[in-house]
């Protein structure tokens, strides 16, 4: 996420101010898109639910207050909720969590020829991990964020965060070591 | 050893620093040939490229011009109405079509008389004050008898109210300045409803008639937490960052993705943007002038309470104003969640609710508060200690609380009448929208054969997703999970059980019984996970021997 403060383009934009708001959608969409694509596994669809996190986002402003959460965060949480709300509307079950010891199946996923570390590797393999481990993952290592700004995205500690970070590393590696894909 | 996570972050950090990737790895102890994959596999997935956005321009300009609209105040659309408006603006006009209306409603009762279908809206009754609904990004006036459909987006003004009728007798009640979309108003054959709403403002009332099989829903989503019926009389606050929930009769779950509540008649709770949500706390309700006014002590007829920086006030309170507050008695202590000024006529009235904790001629302790009995007190027949009671009463010259009437909270779910059903009658006011296929079929109904249990009304929905991830994590039936929250855990109390259970060879009923005999979940965790070493997750299981790895992987590079 930006240096910009959030915080005051987001009461700019409480007050009325729509050059603020697109400011607003400027720095956060690139970052809330990418989330939800490695959630929902879709462009089109991550596409409509990052317009709908904008959305809610201004429907929420009346009411916005800022009390120390960042902005960042507010939108991470919509996105979350949509992201969940996405799947329970379609009927899916939430992905499948990867237990340490239960590796997919190598042609299951991919029967490619590439066998390097692609995008589309990376989002098919964080669908086998746990909802919290994706998450780390994506705010980790896909938008860069620190670890004590995705701990407040997150509502975890710092230290479950480290947590999530090495198991959810562990279990995409043993993934990928299945799937016999490189990355180095 | 050291802590495998926080040397894998030092290292993140390194790199996020901007130490070279070798020197990373150099640093590292010698037996760290997964550490090394692991940073390796993180630096990969950082250096991936991510897919673009292929319409943000657009997209942005949408967003802009809702943003745009927003800024408007409530108004009445002018002019470009739409066509059926038009025609309604002409006596004759409203004529011919009232005409039409009624042959296409004959011919439409005809064919639905003998097959209900679904129903997909709700009737807007009682308005009062400026009521409105949003339709092609324009805020048009709601009238009496209006249908409303999922996708609308309803708001009140100051001093207004609407209650919306839904075909099988549920009622929501919205309440000034509330804001409110119908995300889904569904029903179907035998009375299952769906409805679920997402509220961004104001206050709403709900009154929801026992909902039949496991498909009907009745749903209030808010940014914080989600309140989730089966039948039952529930009240909804929006008040800044939080969401507060009450419930007058019946139970309710409130959760969120980290927490779940169940309250029962006469509590209250609220959830925050943090996800939070406290426990389950019995209300108290002021409505009267604000007799002091201290730093964290408040009063109101008389009667003190605890005003904390999560209070919300109401702007231009001052001593002697009219307000209306609501809280919660926690842990003794009653703390204001808000203080309003009071909307429409409502006169003073003092109440809480709590449990009996003892009886006598003269006095009754309920909640740790003694109310005193006078000839004048109406109290409930057959009350006993234990009984969930509310309160009215008034504080006398001495300072007592003098009680006025004492009545059990009732946790029966509320049963529908004919006056709720017959009053559906499809009606076509041409205001909102063109359609006139409505398919209601008036009902009545006079007995309810599918009486929620309280294990189907703890339940929430079925299946409870949090509940099913749970058995799921702990191999365990969703049966037994829901078993424990039906005894009003909460998941996350439930997963904490489990764990410590896994952790310690107990067994998960002796996990609870330690709760129950009265220790804290600090106390119950300290003697049964006694190191500080990071608690075993549960699907922490031992690492496959037989894990293939990439041909290509890079060995790792040891120090020296």
């Amino acid at each position: 996420m930006p240096e910009i403060d959030l915080t005051d383009l987001t009461l700019r934009a409480k007050n009325g101010d729509t050059a603020a708001a697109g400011e607003l959608y400027e720095q956060c969409h690139q970052d809330i898109y990418w989330y939800l694509f490695y959630r929902v596994g879709d462009a089109q669809t991550a596409e409509d639910l990052t317009a709908e996190v904008f959305l809610r986002m201004l429907r929420g402003l009346p009411n916005y207050q800022p009390q120390g959460k960042p902005v960042e965060a507010w939108l991470f949480q919509i996105a979350r909720n949509l992201a969940i709300d996405h799947y329970r509307s379609n009927h899916h079950e939430e992905p499948i969590e990867l237990k340490e010891n239960q590796l997919v199946e190598p042609g299951e996923v991919h029967n490619t020829v590439e066998k390097t570390l692609t995008e589309e590797k990376l989002r098919r393999a964080l669908e086998h991990l746990s909802a919290d481990q994706r998450d780390v993952i994506i705010l980790r290592f896909v938008l860069g964020m620190p670890i004590a700004e995705a701990a407040r995205t997150i509502n975890r500690s710092q230290d479950a965060v480290k947590a999530l970070q090495r198991r959810g590393l562990l279990a995409l590696r043993d993934l990928l070591a299945n799937w016999e894909v490189s990355y180095a | 050893m050291r802590d495998p996570d926080e040397l894998l972050q030092q290292s993140l950090d390194a790199l996020e620093s901007g130490t070279p990737l070798e020197d990373v790895l150099n640093e590292l102890p010698e037996d760290s040939i997964e550490m090394v994959e692991l940073i390796r596999l993180a630096t990969a997935v950082r250096a991936l490229p991510h897919p673009q956005m292929v319409n943000a321009a657009e997209q942005k300009e949408r967003i802009l011009s809702i943003a745009r609209q927003a800024t408007i105040p409530v108004a009445k659309a002018k002019s470009s109405s739409p066509w059926f408006q038009r025609i309604f603006a002409a006596p004759a006009g409203r004529w011919a079509f009232s005409a039409v209306a009624v042959v296409l409603i004959a011919f439409a009762a005809v064919l639905l008389t003998g097959s209900p279908k679904n129903v997909r809206a709700a009737t807007v009754m009682d308005l009062s004050g400026q009521v409105e609904v949003l339709v092609n990004s324009q805020w048009l006036p709601l009238e009496e008898g209006d249908l409303v459909y999922a996708g609308n987006r309803l708001r009140t003004g100051q001093n207004a109210s609407a209650t919306l009728l839904f075909y099988e007798g549920s009622r929501t009640i919205l309440s000034a300045d509330s804001d409110l979309t119908l995300a889904v108003v569904d029903g179907a054959q035998g009375n299952v409803l769906q409805v679920v709403m997402d509220q961004t403002a104001g206050t709403t009332e709900h009154s929801v008639v026992p909902l039949r099989g496991k498909d009907s829903t009745f749903l209030v989503r808010t940014a914080t937490g989600d309140a989730s019926v089966r039948g039952t009389s529930f009240e909804v606050s929006i008040l800044n960052s939080h969401s507060r929930f009450k419930v007058d009769k019946g139970m309710v779950l409130i959760y969120n993705d980290q927490n779940a509540v169940l309250l029962t008649a006469g509590q209250a709770s609220t959830s925050s943007d943090d996800l939070s949500i406290t426990d389950p706390a019995y209300e108290f309700r002021l409505v009267g002038n604000v007799t002091a006014i201290g730093e964290t002590e408040w009063a109101v007829s008389g009667v003190t309470f605890t005003v904390t920086p999560q209070t919300v006030i109401a702007s231009g309170v001052e001593l002697d104003s009219y307000v209306v507050v609501k809280g919660r008695t926690v842990d003794g202590e009653r703390i204001a969640d808000s203080i309003s000024f009071v909307n429409g006529n409502q006169k003073p009235r003092l109440t809480f609710t709590g449990i009996v904790e003892s009886i006598s001629d003269t006095a009754w302790v309920i909640d740790g508060q003694t109310v005193i009995i006078t000839n004048e007190t109406m109290i409930q027949a057959g009350l006993a200690v234990g009984d969930a009671v509310e309160i009215r009463f008034y504080v006398a010259e001495n300072g007592d609380w003098v009680a006025e009437e004492i009545e059990r909270l009732d946790e029966d779910v509320i049963t529908p009448t004919p006056e709720d059903t017959e009053t559906v009658t499809p009606e076509v006011t041409g205001s909102i929208t063109p359609e006139v296929t409505e398919t209601v079929t008036p009902t009545v109904i006079t007995t309810i054969d599918a009486t929620p249990t309280n294990d189907i009304a703890c339940v929430g929905a079925d299946p409870q997703p949090t509940g099913m991830t749970l058995a799921m994590r702990y191999g365990v039936p969703y049966e037994e999970i829901m078993g424990w929250f039906c005894k009003h855990y909460g998941f996350g109390e439930i997963d904490l059980a489990y764990t410590l259970a896994q952790a310690s060879g107990k067994t998960v009923e002796e996990v609870f019984a330690m709760r129950e005999s009265g220790m804290g979940w600090g106390e119950i965790k300290k003697l049964l996970q006694p190191e500080p070493t990071a608690k075993p997750h549960p699907t922490q299981k031992p690492h496959p021997t037989q894990k293939p790895h990439p041909t290509q992987k890079p060995k790792p590079t040891k120090k020296s």
